[in-house]
């Protein structure tokens, strides 16, 4: 079934991993990596196929080998490289700690990333970074659904 | 938060991440053996003696802690991680990651007695 988002994780812990994966499930399609040269090469596959088109990438700052900086200036040298005069970057969502937060500012001031998650995360402010991005209609109820996909899906907005 | 009982990380496991009951009984034990794995992973780079080192491995067990809500020990990995951060080789971190694992004692006990059946 051709339905939901497609949304990349990035993120090395695995309770982190986990808990983020469970929140996005019911969105769309999740692939969870630990690694960022793993995700690099995920991202740039589907900018050079145009398939999966993913609508949102969470990304750890706090990556072994290669910090979320580093990873988020060559996610945005290879949009730049199979898609030069295109507009469309890909959203990439940074998640850190707030005490984390000269990271996070860095982040958003030079413009590699189009917001933060703070850890711990919660299902309500997941679903807020969603309406954020137009990517889900609004919810009016109290919290989120996170295991009625079907429900959760017919607020994704069809693209 | 006390942090030596399952109920209580359940109960916010519930609230934080708004789990089912199912989904939760399903992730825990993974998640208390990913707990027992990071303190060995702080005690090994305590080995190292390298502060850098040191202070990745209180942020990873940090973000852990705070998932499961266990707030007294986040603040104990906050300290490893700031102190190492700042390359303070002064600190008996040695001493905090003890106070780790006083903390987490009953949790983990009665984590791998449900496991031994």
């Amino acid at each position: 079934m051709d339905k939901g988002l497609n949304i990349l994780i990035v993120e090395d812990e695995y309770i982190s991993g986990i808990l983020l994966e469970s929140l996005l499930s019911p969105y769309g399609r999740c692939r969870l990596v630990k690694d960022g040269r793993e995700g690099l090469a995920i991202l740039s596959d589907s900018f050079q196929n145009g398939s999966p088109r993913f609508d949102l990438v969470l990304l750890d700052l706090e990556l072994p080998g290669m910090s979320g900086h580093e990873i988020l200036k060559e996610i945005r040298r290879l949009e730049q490289e199979e898609n030069p005069i295109g507009t469309a970057m890909v959203k990439v969502v940074v998640v850190s700690s707030l005490d984390d937060s000269q990271n996070i500012i860095e982040a958003l001031a030079i413009g590699r990333c189009q917001a933060y998650l703070a850890k711990p995360p919660t299902a309500r402010r997941i679903a807020e970074l969603l309406e954020q991005f137009r990517l889900i209609e609004p919810f009016t109820g109290a919290n989120p659904p996170t295991d009625n996909r079907e429900a959760v899906w017919n607020r994704v907005r069809s693209n | 938060m006390e942090q030596g009982s399952q109920q209580l990380i359940k109960e916010h496991l519930v609230r934080q991440f708004n789990l089912t009951p199912e989904q939760i009984e399903r992730m825990l034990p993974s998640f208390l053996e990913t707990i027992a794995s990071h303190l060995d992973g702080l005690e090994g780079a305590l080995a190292e003696n390298d502060p850098l080192h040191i202070s990745r491995a209180g942020h990873t067990i940090k973000g852990a802690f705070l998932n499961l809500g266990l707030d007294d020990c986040a603040a104990i990995a906050r300290q490893i991680e700031e102190r190492g951060k700042a390359d303070d080789r002064v600190t008996d971190y040695l001493q905090l990651v003890n106070q780790l694992r006083a903390l987490l004692a009953p949790l983990l006990r009665q984590h791998r007695a449900v496991q031994a059946g």
